[in-house]
């Protein structure tokens, strides 16, 4: 079953510069899916048009077989709510706040209240992802793979159905990175969430079910790597 | 709403230094209106009552005589404080060797008490308690010793009284010339005396109109305000300089904390960004920033109200005369208080609107983009 499919997506900036040239893809649920390509290539924007927090020039963007309708806001709030899941390369944790809090953001964010039964449920997903016993600390007093795990369980806490990731572990030593794939796997079975990661790793890359490889906005590869 | 609250108080909470300066700048603008208010009302407050706080503020007066039970029926009491019927007889005092005008004022001597405050301010003396007991101006003990016998004539006749007392009323004019004696119970009277309760002495016009209409033109009404138009135009022109001034703290309070709001829109444009990311809706990213402002304006406005307090207790303490009585009495208002911390609420409630629609604009990309 298709969770997201994108048809004919294009993007310009400013001066005709093309972006994104006539994408089409579609991810399946609960598949590990990895975009690769030089920087430069569109990876991002394609991402970041995935996640709808940038608006395609052309083309349409579906859901669960929903076209995505980007005038009405209400609508993809919700989506980016309860729907997908955001890793960024820089975390992007709120300073604010504790390792625990961070992670409700997003519940809180669509009910407004934390429940005592989601209170236990992000304990045992900060315990899934390793930094159980840092969930008082403040982001600044967590080292960039603990922050990045904690980034990965903020992202599933509404069991969103898609996690998209941009270069996830791209500041972060090798080992770590290794730690931070296995774990993201191991959910993606688990709890059949789709994964679409940037990285521009190739290694990485190739451990996941599909490499689609974006170079200068088109579609260059698309290996089913299973 | 909850989620803009937390979020509020923690972007407040994390930039402590910021937070405190502006809550000082809140509160410190609140302090100085509060103070320059309240002194510019106590001032007002002292003047006014010293000028007609201890005389009658609507006067009554029919040349052919007044019933008093018949107007006591016909006017609305509720307003007044006091009422004192009186006869006043323009006449003189006729010693040894000079005849002095004096204007006496025949009354129930507990009323015109309770109206001229008579025995409570410098008083030599006894008040007359008897129908041929009189009592003088301070300016006449120069001539006229206590209980001396005096004569009063009139064009027809003389009587003669004892003097048992000697008031001053603080105005050298009512000094020199008036003379209260106890009045008969059958005696005629041709005057009513008024004071009104404290709320609606500034409304004695009001008061007068409506007494006008139902004893008609037969009956003289003057009040306080016609006898001091120009205290009346300096209260005036003070109580607009005191406004001006108020409103002009208000306004820089104001400024302050919306360019303080905007910098921390800045600030946090990459929290707001993220959060959106996540899902936040516009609404609770407006709340974010209205929530601040109210924050600050309730905290801010608080202490402003106890450093006003403050430096009024200071004001009180240090600004006084030889007698160590304070230069300006200082009456504390509790509505004008309640008030000022409205205003600090509301004016940093309206200053956190720009930054709030700010943050509601911002885009997540922007900031995702831009790392």
């Amino acid at each position: 079953m298709s969770v997201i499919k994108l048809k004919g997506i294009e993007k310009n900036y400013e001066k005709n510069i093309k972006v994104l040239k006539n994408i089409n893809l579609t991810f399946e649920q609960g598949t590990f899916n990895s975009i690769i390509g030089q920087s430069g290539s569109g990876k991002s924007t394609l991402l970041n048009i995935i996640g709808t927090l940038d608006k395609p020039t052309k083309g349409s963007l579906y859901f669960d077989d929903k076209l995505v309708d980007y005038n009405d806001i209400k609508s993809l709030e919700k989506i980016r709510n309860e729907k997908i899941g955001f890793v960024f390369q820089f975390h992007y944790l709120l300073p604010e706040f504790s390792v625990l809090d961070n992670v409700l953001l997003p519940v809180k964010i669509k009910e407004n209240k934390v429940t005592k039964e989601k209170r236990e449920e992000t304990i045992k997903l900060l315990n899934l992802v390793g930094v159980k016993e840092k969930l008082d600390k403040k982001p600044n007093q967590l080292s960039g793979g603990q922050m990045q795990r904690v980034a990965i369980a903020r992202a599933l806490i509404n069991h969103p159905k898609v996690i998209l990731a941009d270069e996830p572990t791209g500041n972060l030593d090798s080992d770590t990175t290794e730690k931070i794939y296995e774990l993201m796997r191991n959910i993606c079975y688990e709890l059949k969430t789709t994964f679409i990661i940037i990285t521009h790793d190739k290694k990485i890359a190739e451990k996941a079910d599909r490499i689609v490889e974006i170079k200068d906005g088109k579609i260059e590869l698309d290996i089913d790597n299973k | 709403m909850k989620l803009g609250f937390q979020l509020a108080k923690s972007f407040l909470s994390s930039g402590k230094s910021q937070t405190i300066f502006i809550i000082i700048g809140i509160a410190v603008g609140i302090a100085v209106q509060v103070f320059i208010g309240t002194l510019i009302m106590s001032l007002q407050k002292s003047l006014v009552d010293k000028t007609i706080g201890n005389s009658p503020q609507i006067v009554i007066y029919n040349k052919d005589g007044i019933n008093y039970n018949e107007i006591i029926k016909e006017i609305n009491t509720e307003e007044i404080e006091y009422i004192s019927p009186v006869l006043n007889n323009n006449i003189a005092i006729k010693l040894k060797d000079e005849v002095l005008p004096v204007f006496l004022k025949e009354t129930d001597i507990k009323k015109a008490n309770n109206i001229y405050n008579i025995s409570n301010r410098k008083f030599i003396g006894k008040l007359p308690v008897k129908e041929n007991e009189i009592i003088l101006g301070t300016s006449f003990n120069t001539k006229i010793k206590e209980n001396e016998i005096i004569t009063l004539i009139n064009k027809n006749n003389e009587k003669k009284y004892k003097v048992v007392g000697f008031f001053d009323l603080g105005v050298s004019s009512i000094n020199e010339t008036f003379a209260f004696s106890i009045s008969n119970e059958n005696l005629k009277i041709n005057e009513l005396e008024i004071t009104v309760i404290e709320d609606k002495l500034f409304e004695v016009d009001k008061i007068k109109e409506q007494m006008q209409e139902k004893l008609g033109k037969d009956y003289e009404i003057t009040t306080w305000k016609e006898k001091n138009e120009s205290l009346l135009s300096g209260l005036q022109g003070q109580s607009i300089s005191s406004i001006m001034i108020q409103v002009f703290v208000v306004v820089s309070v104001v400024l302050a904390i919306a360019s303080v709001l905007t910098i921390m829109v800045i600030q946090k444009s990459k929290q707001i960004g993220i959060l959106k990311a996540m899902g936040l809706n516009r609404k609770t990213s407006m709340y974010t920033f209205l929530f601040q402002g109210l924050i600050l304006g309730v905290i801010g406005g608080i202490l402003g109200i106890i450093f006003g307090y403050l430096l009024l207790k200071m004001f009180t303490t240090f600004a006084v005369n030889d007698d160590l009585t304070p230069v300006v009495p200082i009456y504390i208002n509790n509505t004008f208080m309640i008030i000022s911390l409205l205003i600090s609420i509301v004016a940093a409630s309206v200053s956190s609107i720009i930054p709030a629609i700010k943050s509601s604009k911002l885009n997540p990309i922007d900031i995702i983009r831009n790392n």
